[in-house]
């Protein structure tokens, strides 16, 4: 029950959040040089010769309209908001005869699918990487797995794709360059964004660990008799996992619409490419909307890693 | 365990392993291609290169020549015959009768007929209208505006077989722009199904050789061939647009791996990679952006700096051009000394900008500036992280004449913006540019040169009027509270009738015709005012007087400030706009033989300096033919694919 009330709380603190980004994303878009009349193309439209002046000024009226730009700044937010909280974001500017959603609901599937796979190859190979850097401290098989995953935090991830590419699909033809097609597509794209955060996950498991070694519960566990293997796993893996729940939320956040650069690489038809395309058009109402979403994404995985916490440590249970 | 793991492993890598796709006995072409967000053809994106003679046929085509201007000339496909009338206002266009849609239907005069009014309904929105010669058919805009019923249309079927066009203003050459996207018939029974998605795939109907089997954004577009297709069509059966971004994509690693038939060579490093390679250099392949200049332009600013053209010729004569495009562009390049290159007939007529060092440091002691001392700062406008071309330029005019330019980076949004229009917030200096064609009409002969005509060339006092009229005073007119009272239209009324005298004069004054008829094109300045002032005076609410107070106070601006740009010309600027007109109202062969005339008007003012014109540099598969490229605005890209055969 009082998790049930923290869950609630925290949806609402969740709504209240997003009303105030929308609002100040939009009153920013707003303030930005030339209005939505002057940049859109309808000005284009308006500097035909063929118009009239009477022309120029109904067309400009039913953009407005069309737009809900003849509305208060303070209706068209609090319109723009109620939409937002349905799902419904209008045509982009960009691309008019398509809906906002609905380039959202193709996109966003795929951005998930690579951001779950990426994530989980992650934690796969990067807790079992810390764990045996932990347990085999100052060995070469530590320096090893450290210097690996070093290799993947310093070199960039386009460098890395590129790399994988010219070994995996140029060189030896195992795998397709770029698509999304099916597991053989997925495979180069999901090792270079995975490799990125599978790096930090093993440096941050192996310090974690360490750390969880010296506590004293670890040394009573051990004079109580514990073997290696029920003292690690049963105890001190647990607390250890802690540090990995932090970095995740937020690298979930980024992966689910920040990899942009992977995308382009690779041709992945994710939310990445959407939002970077949306900046380059200022194609305002679909900017609002990457804005909204990325909120959303980076609260939920907030709340989702809070819960975790409280899975891992009872000291953080709601009373 | 480690065994198992092993075994694990290799047993995982025969699985993901493969002979690569497996194309089978279906001739199969794939092809790199920009984002497609829709397949309406109207839309000035990415879709509109391919409803040109892909997807979609209309009344005129392209056909490969490699002796016309962007090695393309203009065929009919489904018209057949046509007649103009003299005035030039008039086609009538015969069709084809054995064209047909991918269901089986006719293509009929009516389809045109209906789709022309489709694109021109006011409930189409953002139709381009600018960027389509349906732009001059009668009424258009009127038309798009929602002020004219749209069956007021300059457009009417006279049977199924018959079209005819009236244009708003004489066009000899509208079947050149009856080639580009924005004017192929749609089915408009699945249009008026599925009003929404009528575009999608699995419900579009075309009239090309090819169809659209299936489409993701952002990723793959399958074409596969319209059995119901009448006309010559190349034996490939199957194409596979994958969307890639320049500068971010793996197009050469995937012609590698076999994965693409055609691959862009972006960048030096990639073409000095594939030079390197002795299968890759077999299949490359090379051509020259002719139909689009790449240079710079004085930036379009309200500081005086540089209006004297002694000081613009000095700068644009003062450029290696060769060892630009030979060492700084790593040979990707040929120098661009004018406007139009020597391979064109245009070319070949226009005199260029010569490299002379010393006539450019005359040229600035003449100015007032020897060894460019007591030169106020330049600077030369950039975006995006760096710019070669610029360093090299700005290093030039250091190394040459001894005047330091400073490189200043603008944010993109600003950068584009100060391109096209005049900006108070850049001081005197260069920003790049490029002059393009967007398709073949006697207009886009100057490849956007015809901008001196109204952006620059301007004493600095009008420059700054025409900036206080065109952005604060319209800008406080449209925030204003004025409007709701009779005494409000006062001044304006007294204002308009004195415009109206002035502009009687302006006419009568002016010597050339084609200027006076554009002056005088209907409804004028005194019958648009009246039916302004009607419309206020019979306003039901203060919201509309308010409107109607605005949009007659911003008429009455927009004619004063067209009245003061014409006296603000002058003689030579005249020249060169009357010139222009002329251009513009000729037939096209006589366009291409006189352009030149034009153009070395407007290159002589060095407003806008040609500096090289980019090479296309592609790799194609040695066994794909027919590959037609696509120069024009939106290029280099690849289209028309019916050209397209693919060796056993």
């Amino acid at each position: 029950m009082n998790l049930i009330i923290f869950i609630l709380k925290r949806i609402g603190t969740i709504v209240i959040s997003l009303v105030c980004i929308i609002a100040i994303t939009y009153i920013l878009m707003w303030l930005a040089p030339g209005n939505f009349f002057d940049i859109q193309r309808f000005s284009t439209a308006a500097q035909s010769s063929q118009l009239t002046a009477e022309q120029v000024a109904i067309l400009q009226r039913k953009f407005e309209e069309k737009y809900g730009l003849n509305q208060p700044l303070w209706k068209q937010i609090l319109r723009f908001t109620f939409d937002a909280f349905r799902f419904k974001f209008g045509p982009s500017f960009s691309n008019p005869v398509r809906t906002i959603e609905s380039m959202i609901a193709e996109r966003f599937p795929v951005s998930l699918t690579l951001t779950l796979l990426s994530i989980s190859f992650a934690l796969i190979v990067g807790i079992p990487l810390g764990i045996i850097a932990a347990l085999k401290r100052n060995t070469w098989i530590d320096y090893f797995t450290m210097g690996l995953s070093m290799f993947g935090q310093v070199i960039p991830s386009f460098v890395i794709a590129v790399f994988f590419v010219f070994i995996f699909s140029v060189q030896f033809r195992l795998l397709p360059t770029t698509g999304w097609d099916g597991p053989r597509y997925m495979v180069l794209p999901v090792l270079t964004l995975g490799l990125m955060t599978m790096s930090g996950i093993a440096r941050f498991m192996r310090a974690s660990l360490l750390d969880s070694l010296r506590q004293d519960y670890i040394r009573t566990a051990y004079a109580k008799g514990g073997t290696d293997r029920a003292v690690i796993f049963g105890h001190a893996l647990k607390n250890s996992l802690i540090p990995i729940a932090t970095i995740l939320g937020p690298q979930i956040a980024y992966l689910l619409v920040g990899a942009v650069f992977i995308e382009y690489l690779f041709r992945i038809p994710g939310m990445g490419q959407l939002f970077v395309n949306a900046a380059g058009a200022r194609d305002y109402p679909l900017l609002v909307t990457s804005t909204y979403v990325l909120s959303l994404m980076v609260m939920i995985m907030n709340l989702i890693v809070d819960l975790i916490y409280m899975f891992l440590d009872p000291r953080n249970r709601v009373k | 365990m480690w065994k198992r793991f092993f075994i694990f492993f290799v047993a995982v890598s025969f699985i993901f392993a493969g002979c690569g796709p497996k194309k089978g006995r279906i001739k199969t072409v794939s092809l790199p291609f920009l984002d497609i967000s829709s397949f309406h053809p109207a839309y000035w994106q990415s879709q509109h290169i391919l409803a040109q003679g892909t997807i979609f046929e209309g009344l005129f085509g392209y056909e490969p020549d490699p002796k016309n201007l962007g090695g393309l000339k203009v065929v009919p496909v489904i018209a057949e015959s046509w007649k103009i009338s003299d005035d030039g206002k008039v086609w009538t266009i015969k069709l084809r009768k054995d064209k047909k849609w991918s269901n089986g239907d006719p293509v009929t005069a009516k389809d045109f007929e209906w789709s022309y009014k489709y694109y021109c309904d006011p409930e189409l929105k953002d139709i381009p209208l600018w960027a389509s010669p349906l732009g001059n058919l009668k009424n258009a805009w009127a038309v798009k505006a929602g002020g004219v019923p749209v069956d007021q249309l300059g457009v009417k079927a006279l049977d199924d077989y018959t079209l005819q066009l009236t244009l708003a203003d004489p066009d000899y050459n509208i079947h050149l722009g009856l080639a580009a996207g924005g004017v192929v018939p749609v089915h408009r029974k699945s249009v008026e199904s599925n009003p929404q998605d009528w575009w999608k795939p699995e419900k579009l109907v075309c009239n090309g050789p090819y169809i659209v089997k299936e489409w993701t954004q952002g990723k793959d577009c399958v074409l596969v061939k319209n059995t119901n297709y009448v006309g010559y069509c190349g034996n490939v059966e199957k194409i596979v647009l994958k969307f890639m971004v320049a500068g971010l994509e793996l197009g050469i690693q995937s012609f590698q791996s076999k994965e693409l038939d055609f691959a862009w060579i972006n960048n030096v490093g990639q073409y000095n990679y594939v030079l390197s390679k002795p299968e890759l250099k077999a299949a490359f392949h090379e051509d020259i952006s002719d139909l689009m200049f790449a240079g710079y332009e004085i930036a379009r600013c309200l500081d005086p700096a540089l209006d004297d053209i002694r000081l613009r010729e000095a700068f644009a004569i003062s450029i290696d051009r060769e060892t630009l495009v030979n060492k700084i562009m790593g040979n990707r390049a040929v120098p661009g000394y004018k406007i139009w290159d020597d391979s064109s007939p245009i070319g070949k007529k226009l005199k260029p900008i010569k490299f002379d060092v010393n006539r450019a440091k005359k040229l600035l002691a003449e100015a007032g500036y020897p060894d460019g001392k007591g030169l106020p700062q330049l600077k030369f406008y950039i975006t995006g992280a760096s710019d070669p071309v610029a360093e090299y330029i700005v290093n030039e005019w250091k190394k040459n004449i001894n005047v330091d330019v400073k490189i200043e980076n603008l944010e993109s949004g600003l950068y584009w913006m100060s391109v096209w229009t005049t900006t108070p917030k850049l001081s005197a200096g260069f920003m790049r540019f490029g002059g393009p064609m967007n398709r073949f009409s006697t207009g886009d002969l100057t490849k956007n040169a015809s901008h001196v005509l109204w952006n620059f060339d301007f004493p600095a006092e009008f420059r700054k009027l025409r900036y206080e009229m065109d952005f604060e005073q319209r800008n406080a007119i449209r925030t204003s509270e004025k409007g709701k009272n009779r005494s409000d239209w006062d001044e304006l009324l007294i204002k308009s009738k004195k415009l109206w005298e002035e502009r009687k004069k302006i006419i009568a004054s002016e010597p050339h015709r084609l200027w006076k008829e554009e002056m005088s094109r209907k409804p004028t300045f005194e019958e648009q005012f009246e039916t302004i002032w009607q419309n206020w005076q019979n306003a039901k609410n203060d919201r509309d007087r308010q409107m109607w107070w605005r949009t007659g106070a911003e008429l009455v601006l927009s004619e004063e400030y067209s009245q003061l740009e014409y006296k603000a010309r002058s003689p030579h600027h005249k020249e060169m706009y009357r010139a222009n007109l002329e251009l513009m109202r000729m037939p096209w062969e006589k366009a291409v033989a006189n352009a030149h005339k034009v153009i070395q008007m407007f290159q002589d003012t060095y407003y806008m300096v040609p500096l090289y014109f980019d090479k296309i540099q592609y790799l194609q598969n040695p066994k794909l033919s027919g590959v037609v490229l696509y120069k024009f605005s939106w290029g280099p890209q690849i289209f028309n694919f019916k050209y397209l055969n693919l060796a056993d």
